[in-house]
């Protein structure tokens, strides 16, 4: 059986759309969110969903959007979620100092406790190996994950054409990070796909 | 009468010195037993058989990748190229202990063979996707990891 894997967070700017589906479709990716696109297309088969950054101030028009919603925090102290804002958003995407600081620990728990998915961007962490930055806030996060206190799913995070990878890639950047082969696995396939269906995105496989 | 008290306060002295040497040689014994105790803790066991199997299991594996090249790159320039990548994530003792190596390049099928040890497969695959990002290579498709070259070349030869 061929997987079919969904890129949860892209970045690409939209001008390149078609190179971009080019490069997905060769690598068996079936569905690509894309950070505000208008609305959901399909092309050569590959399926774009658009996503929404939802902020502490979002209001009803984000909510009647059809989009991923998705909460982005970066410091332990943008990681203070409103009942108004949890009660928008899909998911949490995380980066920044959140990864590279050991005291994020304490904040994973709050995110342990609501309960919501969280996205993590390949490309910063990648950034962030290859610089030879401190990644103890991410461990912590991958622990939590691997204790199943959390659902994790990693997106390209892709900013350029050039940091889109194949799955197999990332699938060997989450082993090389210690995660074991299931959950490395799910983080690529089943945990992105039950973040779209949470999001209303049906067929997502 | 003295000699024999003389006799006994010797032996005395010699049962009270035996008595303290037998103690401080407990106490040493007891530091032992602890840090054998401590080195058998399960995480540091963990860590000297996952040490041991490295050092016992040199097997390779072949992988089998789908290289989308800028222009013509030779199989030469790929595994200087691959090398240096490697070299910079992982650092020489890794470089040196994995020894990744390109077997097979073919333009034909812009597929590519490399060798490298078991443990280290997906970093090689870190590594490709190293260059990816620096725009030496324009695609990397992972296709296969197999045992044997045979197999590899197999698979590497199919379109």
């Amino acid at each position: 059986m061929r997987l079919k894997y969904v890129d949860v967070s892209s970045k690409v700017p939209h001008f390149m759309l078609n190179q971009l589906v080019e490069k997905a479709r060769a690598y068996a990716y079936s569905t690509i969110v894309l950070r505000d696109l208008p609305t959901t297309e399909t092309l050569s088969n590959v399926r774009l969903i658009p996503s929404t950054l939802v902020d502490s101030g979002s209001g009803y028009h984000v909510v009647k959007s059809k989009s991923l919603k998705v909460f982005l925090a970066r410091t332990p102290e943008e990681l203070k979620l409103s009942n108004q804002v949890l009660r928008i958003l899909n998911a949490v995407e995380i980066g920044g100092k959140l990864l590279t600081d050991s005291r994020s620990r304490k904040s994973f728990v709050k995110l342990v406790n609501v309960r919501k998915p969280v996205i993590l961007n390949a490309s910063e962490i990648m950034d962030l190996i290859i610089s030879g930055k401190d990644i103890s806030g991410l461990q912590a996060l991958l622990s939590f994950y691997e204790r199943g206190r959390i659902t994790v799913a990693l997106g390209s995070g892709a900013r350029n054409l050039s940091e889109v990878h194949h799955p197999l890639t990332y699938y060997a950047l989450l082993l090389e990070l210690g995660l074991s082969e299931a959950k490395a696995l799910s983080a690529l396939t089943a945990n992105p796909a039950s973040i779209l269906r949470g999001a209303g995105f049906d067929g997502v496989t | 009468m003295e000699l024999l008290e003389v006799f006994f306060i010797v032996i005395a002295t010699s049962a009270l010195v035996l008595a303290i040497v037998t103690l401080h040689q407990l106490v040493l014994l007891r530091r032992k037993v602890k840090n054998a105790l401590i080195s058998l803790d399960s995480r540091i066991l963990k860590q000297v058989v996952k040490s041991i199997e490295r050092r016992r299991k040199h097997k390779n594996r072949y992988l089998v990748v789908r290289l989308v090249t800028q222009g013509n790159t030779s199989l030469n320039e790929l595994q200087e190229q691959l090398s240096e990548a490697f070299i910079e994530l992982y650092g020489k003792k890794n470089y040196s202990e994995a020894s990744p190596k390109i077997l097979y390049f073919s333009e034909k099928t812009s597929k590519a063979i490399i060798r490298v040890r078991s443990h280290y497969r997906w970093g090689v695959l870190l590594a490709l996707a190293y260059l990816e990002r620096k725009n030496v290579l324009n695609q990397v498709c992972p296709e296969r990891i197999t045992g044997t070259y045979r197999k590899a070349r197999k698979y590497a030869e199919t379109i």
